[in-house]
């Protein structure tokens, strides 16, 4: 604890002007994490550790990167638990280790992941929620509401251009991730893995689906929203087509 | 009828303009309630979700006929119950195979699976229940069980068999009992009179296969 203390105080003092705080925060984390990771090593399972540490150092890094932000905790943890779910499942596949902890691990981190994005980090991040509502007779409907762009908004829950980026990337890579294990998975026959496989699309896909159809709206769905894309790009090339006649 | 004889001939000449002012009354009500809930602190959505789940494990431990818990439902008691479940009964009997494998993955299809056919059941018999609150109760109601498996274990640690086989089956009769009545008291409100049996039996097979495991649990020597 002492020494993280002392970590924190000599990198603020060497530390650029314009570095903010959080910054230094995070790099403070990783240094705390790899530590309480090397101690636990010792308990648990070594490869869930060497994952967790590899990604939480990925995660702190591509936060840091991404210059602009205003929520670097949720742009973390956003990223942390998908991060590190698909880790433990490519490490504990190749290395082995303990199936039931595997498994047990992978399927926290996965429910961790869905309701951080769902509640979360969706909201703090880009404004837009989903969620079901069951209606006093009881029918049950699935509701998608975004954030109304207004300009009596505060800048600060406004979110920037680089967390909406890092929030889509992270939402639509992982899922595609998922379903090449699958693929892999059914493929090799390894049929005690397809459950958390399957477990892991189901949750990341279901996620996606419901920020998409936040985005695009409830009055056009997907299909009015590509053919107005093609239509558009189609439109577009035919005058540019005319004007270089 | 004289005096509507000059009405059949007026005509509206093209050039008057039209105009009016069509407004439609938007519900504000919903989108200030979500603007609250899209701003809100993230301490208050991990509160109020924790509070949820712990209302519903005190509803289960308590069953009274409330429609308040059907309509805020929400999976992770089923999960937490059926992660230690399935945890507890590692360590298990000869048919495992090395690191007990199977049983770890036999408990989870077996809940999950187990439940998802139950409320397509339901469903087809003309239930109102929604898919995700029959998982929720399903999921809840295993809680009994849960804490039969704890007694259980606690049981086996000590050395009398017949008394401590006895005393397994009383309070995993018991539990099942519970876990049944409990569900029932959820789930039977949504359907027509005449088919409430026919939607309780495949609860009751469906916690008398659990309680069957729990039972049968003999720890490796």
């Amino acid at each position: 604890m002492m020494k993280t203390m002392w970590l924190y105080l000599m990198l603020r003092k060497i530390q650029p002007q314009e570095r903010t705080k959080s910054s230094v925060f995070m790099s403070v984390c990783v240094c705390a994490c790899v530590r309480v990771c090397v101690c636990a090593c010792v308990c648990v399972c070594v490869c869930v550790c060497v994952c967790v540490c590899v990604c939480v150092c990925v995660c702190a890094c591509v936060c840091v990167c991404v210059c602009d932000r205003r929520h670097p905790m949720a742009s973390f943890f956003h990223l942390f638990f998908r991060v590190s779910a698909v880790l433990v499942y490519l490490l504990c596949g190749l290395f082995g280790g303990s199936f039931i902890a595997c498994m047990v691990t992978i399927i926290l981190l996965l429910s961790c992941d869905f309701w951080t994005v769902k509640n979360i980090t969706g909201r703090l991040m880009v404004g837009l929620r989903w969620w079901n509502q069951v209606d006093d007779d009881g029918k049950s409907r699935w509701v998608f509401e975004s954030r109304k762009a207004s300009g009596s908004q505060s800048s600060a829950s406004r979110s920037s251009n680089a967390e909406s980026r890092l929030f889509w990337l992270g939402l639509i890579i992982c899922p595609v991730i998922w379903v090449i294990f699958a693929f892999f998975a059914l493929i090799s026959f390894k049929i005690k893995w397809l459950a958390v496989v399957i477990m892991g699309v189901v949750l990341q896909g279901a996620n996606l689906y419901g920020y998409v159809r936040c985005k695009v709206g409830a009055r056009t769905n997907l299909k009015n929203m590509a053919t107005n894309y093609f239509g558009r790009q189609f439109l577009k090339q035919a005058f540019t087509k005319q004007e270089e006649s | 009828m004289s005096q509507f004889a000059g009405l059949s001939d007026i005509s509206i000449s093209e050039d008057i303009p039209v105009e009016g002012d069509i407004s439609v009354p938007v519900g504000s009500q919903n989108t200030d309630d979500d603007f609250s809930t899209l701003d809100e602190p993230v301490k208050d959505t991990i509160l109020r979700d924790l509070r949820a789940v712990g209302q519903k494990f005190v509803h289960v431990l308590y069953p009274k006929k409330s429609s308040a818990l059907l309509k805020d439902w929400d999976l992770w008691g089923p999960l937490l119950l059926c992660v230690t479940l399935a945890l507890m009964m590692q360590g298990g009997s000869a048919d495992s195979g090395e690191d007990g494998r199977p049983q770890f993955a036999e408990v989870f299809v077996i809940i999950w699976f187990g439940s998802v056919i139950i409320t397509l059941n339901s469903k087809l018999l003309g239930g109102t229940i929604s898919f995700f609150q029959s998982l929720c109760v399903l999921g809840y109601c295993i809680l009994p069980l849960t804490v039969a498996m704890i007694v259980c274990r606690i049981v086996l640690l000590g050395a009398l068999s017949s008394i401590g086989f006895v005393v397994r089956l009383i309070v995993v009769t018991a539990s099942f009992c519970w876990s049944t009545f409990a569900s029932t008291a959820f789930l039977a409100d949504s359907q027509p009179a005449n088919r409430k049996a026919l939607v309780v039996y495949p609860v009751f097979l469906f916690y008398f296969v659990i309680g069957w495991m729990i039972l049968t649990f003999s720890p490796s020597p």
